[in-house]
């Protein structure tokens, strides 16, 4: 294993089963502090899966999860213990997660959207808050629509929002899961624009995405999963130029003739 | 009301039946269901009415009402009196008849044993008294100055309540307060009785001449000790009563005359008792029965088993001679003796009287009595559906004709030339045998025709009844005493019509039996009283007190909600997101409080509890009640919006570092109350009227305050109306909250 000290995330040995289908099975894969992998697979590999094991919102039977020191074992959902619990929160509020269904709360504005963490989780003073929020809609050029319903919003604008909502946390880890996959594709640009942005500055970052290109563009490294199953990985070109695993190539084929 | 061929009085008496209207609900001891026979009523009312139908030669039927419905639903011609502790006051005169007065009530504080703070109606100032609404109590209790006056809807609760400590004192009629208060270890009289009203029988205003009836009798069971005696029976004779003898002597005119009369009939009666100590009439009299004989063998529809019950034996003369054995004042006993040696058995003195269908022949009359004719009888022939070749009795010439052995169209039938006469055992049996075409005809008494020829569907009439026949009672010769009587009681039946509602009960009527009328009056001296309507209160003078009430519904209506809203979101949100065995509680409370009726729920709560110790007031029983009942419908309307919230919303709530707490109050209510809230409004107008059944825990709401006024004034209709608007003001901007908000949520993509 490399220097813990530059290991942001470690999944170790991670069993996880839905009712009768035993997905993973002793699934490992570490990430550094600023590391960029991408994670690709055919559909019901279990990509999302694994994303939303990193923070808590998928439990799992066995193994461990490790972000940035902070071990989270197996739990029972259904009753949770107080430790089990406030473990998950401290790895939450590291790891900043978007999703497919952008999920802004649709009873508040843009403004209110991203204030609502930073105020009521973090304690952050609204107007500091408000401050922030301004600064990080500039950047992605919202500013306009501080006040604006979710509703009033394009798809692309409102992925856009979620992506600085999380932003906003001052997260150490920034998930994506498939975040491009329910836009229209004229506005799969801007999204992708932003998420460029905030790569380049750091950020250690898990992203599932069917869209090859740009994994390729963004990541330092890929991983393909199939079956609950890390089969193969390794640096883009290696990957895309050269796969080494047959279902790889069998995979990256289908989805390029397809693109 | 147009002008009718008969007063009531005579229709009274044609129907055979004193219809009276009471509340059996309202309870003891007026009228309420013997504990030992739920099924039957008893009360002081109960044998009053008994007894005004006996005297009127009828029988007393109790039709049930609502008690502040008795004189609304009596001018309506629902019943011919209302009996049922009406107090006779002005108001009330104005609109319908009263009686002269049955009975003299006084009212009665009661308080618990161990306080000895109030001993009389002075000393309630401050005090919590409760009573009846419409009541001389409640007015009594209103004209003193500072006392907290608590309506209730029945009579035991405020005895119960008074018990329970809920309130100090409870002042109401005297037959109540014996029959509630004084049997309670916990409470006793406090000072002597007060205030001092009548009870009359009411009647409508139109029916003078029955009211003029009425009044004479209750003359006659006054003077005659009957009415004492029901009064002691049920514990109400006391002092106050000898007033209605004060108030007997100052009337003038007919009532005079009666008393004349009645005092003559008893000296008359005594003598003959002294004469004829051992009469056949004596010796029914003193052991109680009156033993009749006939032939249950000899079949329906005069006497035969019951089919449901073959132990019992059912048929006109069963019901002819219990109605006799009721008029001696006896009960009728049968026994069994064939037909043919009925009138020997009678002579050797095996019963009483003989009745089975036998006919009064001068033969007869050489050995025995008879009385009058109790019925008329003809042959009535019945041939087969199909056959139309017999018309009638002359065309039975060659043709094979069954009847019964010694009867009357046995004799018409050997009379007539070239008839086959067979003669059968018994009655079915001629028609069995005419059904399967081995007779071509049956003649017989009407009575046998109308009950085994006729319901045949193979058989029918032929022609008109010939012969015509009577049927009497037969009665040994010595016993004219006994004759004089049953005929006397006959000719009573007759006139009251019992006797025509016997034979109409088995099929028997007819127009031949007009003759049995013959002898009898009719009645005249038809009086049309005329309707006036008093003068009304503007209904204005109403509204303060309606108000009051609206008053009351809303905050009862308001503070309930809120409970119902607050509980009912905490109780889903147990139900959405608790720990295991919370979860089972708060769907059991769901379902429990769903699955019974609210006015059970009221009942446990307020009346209930105290058994156990916790002892609610009304306000807060009403609350409660209501709000923990609506909470459970609140719940699951939460529960519907919370579970139309997309997944996602607590995800990214979560991932946003939330606890679920959070998540749940920020995130996720928030956007189901906005589904929750229209269903939530329609509960609330649902309230709003449901509200209305805590008046039975001593709430005067709006819908009691309307009770209790209608019930007062009689206005029931512009009340209602009234009453119904403000609902109505109070319920309709909600529906209209309801409506816009519906249609914000509708206008609005992306919230569900």
């Amino acid at each position: 294993m490399s220097n813990p000290e530059l290991t942001m995330i470690t999944v170790k040995g991670l069993h996880k089963s839905y009712n009768d289908h035993h997905l993973f099975k002793g699934i490992s894969l570490d990430v550094k502090k600023g590391e960029v992998v991408a994670i690709i697979g055919p559909s019901g590999s279990g990509k999302s899966t694994f994303l939303r094991c990193i923070n808590g919102l998928e439990n799992f039977q066995k193994g461990e999860v490790i972000v940035d020191g902070i071990r989270l074992h197996s739990i029972n959902r259904s009753n949770p213990s107080k430790e089990d619990m406030e473990v998950i929160r401290k790895i939450r509020l590291k790891v900043g997660m978007v999703f497919q269904q952008f999920n802004l709360f649709p009873h508040m504005t843009v403004l209110e959207n991203i204030i609502e963490a930073p105020v009521k989780v973090l304690g952050i003073d609204r107007n500091i808050a408000i401050e922030n929020a301004l600064t990080l809609l500039r950047r992605i050029n919202l500013e306009n629509k501080a006040d604006s319903l979710p509703e009033d919003l394009s798809g692309g604008e409102q992925q856009r929002v979620a992506i600085v909502r999380s932003l906003a946390m001052k997260p150490e880890v920034m998930l994506f899961d498939e975040p491009t996959s329910s836009l229209d594709p004229e506005m799969v640009g801007e999204v992708l624009y932003v998420i460029k942005d905030l790569v380049g500055g750091g950020m250690t970052t898990l992203i599932v995405t069917h869209l090859m290109q740009f994994a390729r563009e963004v990541a330092d490294r890929v991983v393909v999963l199939d079956k609950g199953d890390i089969i193969e990985t390794g640096l883009p070109d290696e990957i895309f130029i050269n796969p080494k695993n047959e279902r790889t190539k069998s995979f990256l084929s289908r989805i390029i003739d397809k693109q | 009301m147009a002008q009718e061929d008969n007063s009531a009085l005579d229709k009274i008496q044609e129907r055979g039946t004193l219809i009276w209207g009471a509340d059996a609900e309202g309870g003891a001891p007026y009228i309420f269901p013997d504990p030992e026979n739920p099924e039957e009523y008893i009360g002081f009312e109960v044998d009053l009415a008994n007894a005004i139908a006996n005297k009127l030669g009828v029988t007393a039927v109790h039709k049930q009402n609502g008690w502040d419905g008795l004189v609304p639903a009596l001018e309506r011609g629902d019943f011919d009196i209302a009996m049922n502790g009406i107090e006779i006051t002005d108001e009330r005169k104005d609109t319908i008849l009263f009686s002269r007065p049955y009975y003299i009530y006084t009212e009665q504080l009661v308080v618990r044993k161990d306080d000895n703070s109030i001993k009389g109606i002075n000393d309630l100032k401050g005090k919590k008294v409760g009573t009846l609404s419409g009541t001389v109590a409640q007015d009594i209790l209103e004209n003193l100055d500072g006392v907290d006056v608590r309506i209730y809807p029945t009579q035991v609760e405020p005895y119960t309540d008074l018990a329970f400590g809920r309130i100090d004192a409870v002042l109401l009629d005297l037959p109540i307060a014996a029959f509630y208060g004084k049997p309670n270890p916990e409470l006793k009289y406090a000072g002597d009785p007060v205030g001092e009203g009548l009870y009359g029988i009411a009647i409508r205003q139109e029916d003078e001449e029955l009211k003029a009836k009425i009044d004479e009798i209750l003359a006659e069971l006054l003077r005659s000790g009957e009415l004492k005696q029901i009064y002691e029976k049920w514990g109400l004779w006391n002092e106050a009563q000898d007033k209605l003898y004060e108030q007997m002597k100052e009337e003038t005119g007919y009532t005079n005359a009666n008393l004349e009369k009645s005092q003559q009939a008893p000296i008359s009666t005594n003598i003959i008792m002294v004469q004829e100590n051992n009469s056949a009439l004596d010796k029914i009299q003193e052991r109680g029965t009156l033993i009749w004989g006939a032939d249950a063998e000899g079949g329906a529809p005069y006497i035969f088993p019951d089919p449901e019950n073959p132990e019992e034996y059912i048929g006109f003369e069963v019901d002819l001679a219990n109605a006799i054995a009721n008029k001696l004042g006896v009960t009728a006993v049968h026994k069994q003796n064939g037909w043919d040696g009925l009138v020997p058995a009678l002579e050797r003195g095996d019963f009483d009287i003989a009745m089975n269908g036998i006919e009064i022949t001068d033969e007869r009359k050489e050995t025995i009595l008879f009385s009058r004719p109790y019925y008329i009888y003809t042959e009535q022939l019945v041939v087969r559906k199909d056959d139309n070749s017999i018309k009638g009795i002359n065309d039975l010439k060659g043709k094979k004709v069954g009847t019964l052995s010694g009867t009357v169209a046995q004799d018409i039938l050997e009379n007539l030339d070239g008839v086959d006469v067979r003669i059968y055992p018994t009655q079915v049996e001629p028609y069995t045998d005419l059904a399967f075409g081995r007779i071509d005809a049956v003649l017989l008494d009407l009575p046998i025709a109308a009950f085994y020829g006729k319901p045949n569907p193979e058989l029918k009439y032929a022609g008109d009844p010939v012969g015509e026949g009577l049927y009497g009672i037969a009665i040994r010769q010595e016993d004219e005493e006994l004759k004089a009587k049953i005929d006397e009681i006959l000719a009573e039946l007759l006139r009251s019509g019992e006797l025509k509602q016997i034979y109409e009960k088995w099929g028997l009527w007819n127009e031949a039996q007009d003759k049995l009328y013959e002898e009898m009056q009719g009645e005249n001296g038809y009086t049309n009283a005329n309707l006036e309507k008093s003068q009304q209160a503007p209904i204005s003078t109403f509204f303060p007190a309606l108000l009051k009430g609206a008053a009351l519904t809303i905050v009862i209506s308001v503070v309930s909600m809120t409970l119902a809203v607050t509980l009912g979101l905490f109780i889903s949100l147990i139900r959405l997101y608790g720990r295991a065995p919370f979860t089972s509680l708060a769907t059991a409370y769901i379902e429990i409080y769903r699955g019974t009726p609210l006015l059970i729920q009221l009942y446990l709560l307020y009346y209930g509890l105290p058994n156990i110790g916790i002892s609610l007031s009304p306000w807060l029983a009403a609350f409660i009640g209501l709000g923990m009942n609506y909470a459970a419908y609140e719940a699951e309307i939460y529960r519907a919006g919370i579970s139309a919230i997309p997944k996602g919303q607590m995800e990214a709530a979560l991932s946003l570092g939330m606890s679920r707490k959070l998540a749940i109050k920020r995130i996720i209510l928030p956007q189901a109350l906005r589904i929750s809230l229209p269903g939530i409004t329609n509960d609330f107008i649902a309230l709003f009227k449901d509200s209305s059944l805590v008046s039975i825990i001593a709430m005067v709401e709006l819908t009691k305050t309307y009770n209790i006024l209608a019930s007062s004034t009689l206005r029931y209709f512009e009340l209602g109306l009234i009453t119904a608007l403000l609902y109505f003001g109070m319920s309709y901007p909600l529906s209209l909250l309801a409506r816009r908000l519906e249609n914000r949520l509708k206008g609005k993509k992306g919230v569900i």
